[in-house]
């Protein structure tokens, strides 16, 4: 026979209102959820937040007047464009006073690669003077693609060593990339001169191409000097002739670094606020439930129970109650933030890259403990209250 | 029906009824696959879509039945049958049909991990029918033939 | 030596301003195995002198001594283990709780007292002794009066107690039941156990080896030729 423990006694009292016990579990799960799902989301948004500003080594951005959004929604969130700036520009970039260097990039959007519709970002680079797409590529242990060859993102589809059809050409995936949360993962690379080619044999008529365009140009200022000054210098010179744009990097990371700030904010105060409620809910519970339950209290002091042990059970209870509705929130912001992150983040327009499983293992543990907690710390006031007074008392009182 | 047999067979059935709802308003309502082009052939995702929304209105169904099913072993077979097709089921958008390639098709990033989810809620209401309410159907029978059962054999002894 | 001694003892309440002895100089000596009817209507005190002799309500005045140990020296702590392993107390009308079946009802004193030993054997035992060992897996709502009483009994036997306190134990029972109650109180007795219960009616007590009359808290033996 097993012996009759707390446990036995405390999960005994829960069920017999398993409604009242069911919508107290709810409280805390939903302060859990909100706690974890919100942690989860603005821990990945910021990890995408530092990976883009990692890669991103470009100080400033010039790309063509009225493209800047269609430019950022490509670099953060893969959303395909085209556009075009006069590929003299470079060059006269290149020495400009301030900039270190410059490198061209060209954005291309297909119409459909592979097998779907969705159209694909492809980003040519310039193999000789790329100092941002270029060490990224090589850092992922990926030598420069040859002629017919690309280089895919995270989450374009096709194995390595298969073809993907792009503007009607075939090409062999070289390698694929690892995840940056950014539109990276859903672009394709290759070099400027095989875009060049590609686009002077182009089968997609729609596609216009002026020899030696290219879309973007990303510059480095050199060190000790404001950026936005020189930034200014070469609006003055050139906006006009060129009819461009600048997107200073920093404040891009930072404008998306501030509505991150928001995600975070908000995720807390609704944590917070959840957590408050449930404790709430928890206390009246208790409190209430304190009275309904006097004659039984009054029965177990009859029976020579102490008053610590009545306070036992009470907190055991509540215990109970709050570690099962840490464990359903935990699992359901994980069931639903980790299938549907992709999801959510496009929706956010926010770049994202998960965290490793470690950190949300011990993000959960921390998010569980503080949902555990709820439940005893809530009902501590009624587990002193239960054992206080004449047992006889507390026995006639109940009737 | 008692008021506690019928909060049974709530119970017994909301469970399957709800996330099989859930699963066939998923592929065409909740989280659409990918549109079809216009001119063009449905993709494999849309045709996913459709054998998932079959399924999801044969779990509401055997939801439906499991409320009133009158023993405790009917509802544990349904609800065993229910696991099985539930497998069968996510076997749909990744071997018998399948999905578009590209892991950012909305198919992909959406209904996937959703209908993912609503097989899973399916799987979990089942196992909760076959084991939680099979070891409280089981406890209330034995409560039941003890407190009724023995005075009638010491009559007899 | 007696199991209990009871000397002078009181308790005052006041009632709408006007100080009012629920019960008043009460003295009573309880030797092992000997069985103490304590007859009284309605509101004698009956109730709130075993409450007293519990430890469970305090007294005005006066002094209660079970087996030895004069109860109103001890803290709460000590009073509440006094009363888990040397008292058992059958309170007056349905004390199981609803949730647990009757065989967790019964060993609820053992789970109080925090003992190791196998609570099984001894469970079983007195379940059997009062008849209802086919009840063990049952829930106290699907028994009768008479069960649940049965069951309150074995609850209170379960720490080998020396005394045993029971409230009005047929106040709510049939003729039948009531007898079998009784049956098992004399069993105890027997047994060496000091048995002191409270009734309202001569019907109980003549089980009884004395019977104490209560009447507006003060507590009076009743004497041979009266009985």
């Amino acid at each position: 026979m097993k012996p009759l423990t707390t446990f036995q006694i405390a999960k005994n009292n829960l069920r017999r209102r398993p409604a009242r016990s069911a919508g107290l579990c709810m409280a805390v799960a939903v302060s859990a959820f909100a706690m974890f799902g919100g942690a989860l989301l603005s821990q990945g948004v910021g990890r995408g937040v530092e990976s883009m500003s990692n890669r991103l080594g470009a100080d400033i951005l010039v790309v063509p007047h009225g493209y800047d959004k269609q430019f950022q929604a490509a670099l953060l969130r893969g959303e395909p464009s085209t556009f075009y700036l006069k590929g003299d520009l470079v060059d006269k970039l290149r020495f400009f006073p301030g900039v270190e260097r410059a490198a061209p990039q060209l954005f291309l959007a297909t119409l459909n690669a592979s097998c779907c519709t969705m159209p694909v970002q492809v980003i040519a680079y310039d193999p000789e003077a790329d100092f941002v797409v270029k060490p990224w590529v090589s850092a992922n242990a990926v030598p420069t693609p040859a002629g017919d060859e690309v280089v895919v993102g995270h989450m374009v589809g096709g194995e390595t060593g298969t073809e993907i059809s792009l503007f009607g050409r075939k090409f062999r995936i070289a390698a694929r990339l690892d995840r940056t949360g950014m539109g990276f993962d859903t672009s394709v690379f290759m070099t400027m001169g095989s875009a060049k080619k590609l686009l002077r044999t182009a089968k997609n008529a729609a596609v216009k191409y002026e020899p030696g365009s290219v879309s973007s140009i990303m510059l480095a200022v050199a060190p000790g000097l404001n950026i936005k000054d020189v930034a200014n210098a070469i609006l003055r010179e050139y906006a006009i002739d060129y009819d461009l744009e600048i997107v200073v990097s920093r404040s891009m990371i930072s404008d998306i670094a501030k509505k991150l700030g928001g995600l975070s904010l908000l995720s807390r105060a609704l944590a917070a606020l959840s957590w408050i409620c449930a404790a709430a809910a928890l206390f009246i519970f208790f409190f209430l439930m304190l009275d309904e339950r006097r004659r039984e209290f009054g029965l177990f002091r009859i029976l020579g129970a102490k008053r610590g042990k009545l306070a036992g059970i009470v907190l055991y209870e509540s215990l109970l109650v709050s570690a099962a509705g840490g464990i359903l929130g935990i699992a359901a912001a994980l069931g639903l933030t980790a299938p549907f992150h992709r999801l959510i983040t496009t929706a956010l327009e926010l770049p994202y890259l998960a965290i490793p499983a470690g950190s949300a293992l011990v993000l959960g543990a921390g998010c569980l403990l503080s949902s555990v907690a709820v439940g005893p710390l809530s009902c501590l006031y009624s587990a002193i209250r239960i054992g206080s007074g004449d047992a006889y008392l507390t026995l006639r009182s109940g009737e | 029906m008692k008021a506690s047999s019928w909060k049974r067979s709530l119970a017994a059935s909301l469970p399957v009824a709800a996330p099989g709802l859930l699963l066939a308003a998923i592929p065409f309502r909740l989280f659409p696959v990918c549109p079809v082009p216009h001119g063009a052939a449905p993709m494999r995702c849309y045709w996913s879509g459709s054998v998932l929304e079959g399924f999801g209105a044969a779990f509401f169904l055997v939801g439906v039945m499991l409320f009133f099913a009158r023993s405790s072993d009917m509802r544990r077979g349904m609800c065993a049958a229910a696991v099985l097709l539930a497998v069968t089921a996510g076997m749909v958008p990744t071997h018998l049909v399948g999905l578009c390639a590209s892991p950012a098709m909305p198919c992909r990033i959406g209904t996937f991990p959703a209908v993912m989810v609503a097989l899973a809620l399916i799987v979990m209401g089942s196992l909760f029918v076959i084991f939680y309410l099979g070891y409280i159907d089981a406890r209330e029978r034995r409560s039941h033939e003890a407190a009724h059962d023995i005075p009638n054999r010491q009559e007899q002894s | 030596m007696s199991v209990l001694d009871v000397r002078g003892l009181c308790k005052e309440y006041v009632r709408g301003g006007v100080p009012f002895r629920a019960v008043d100089s009460a003295n009573l000596r309880v030797e092992p195995g000997e069985m103490v009817g304590i007859v009284g209507r309605s509101g004698s005190g009956k109730t709130t002198f075993f409450n007293m002799v519990a430890g469970l309500l305090t007294p005005s005045a006066g002094s209660v001594s079970v087996a030895g140990t004069d109860i109103l020296a001890l803290s709460d702590a000590e009073r509440s283990e006094l009363r888990n392993r040397r008292i058992g107390y059958v309170p007056q009308g349905q004390s199981l709780l609803a949730n647990l079946t009757v065989l967790d009802n019964v060993r609820l004193p053992h789970y109080f007292a925090a003992r190791d030993d196998n609570v099984a054997g001894r469970v079983f035992y007195l379940l059997g002794e009062l008849g209802i060992a086919h009840l063990a897996e049952t829930c106290p709502p699907q028994l009768s009066g008479g069960e649940m009483r049965r069951a309150a009994i074995a609850r209170a036997m379960m720490n080998r107690p020396e005394l045993l306190l029971a409230d009005e134990p047929t106040g709510d029972l049939d003729a039948g039941n009531a007898r079998a109650a009784m049956d098992a109180f004399a069993a105890l007795a027997a047994s060496g156990v000091a048995v002191v219960f409270s009734a309202h009616g001569d019907d109980a007590a003549r089980r009884a080896d004395r019977v104490v009359e209560m009447e507006r808290g003060a507590m009076r033996e009743r004497t041979f030729s009266e009985a």
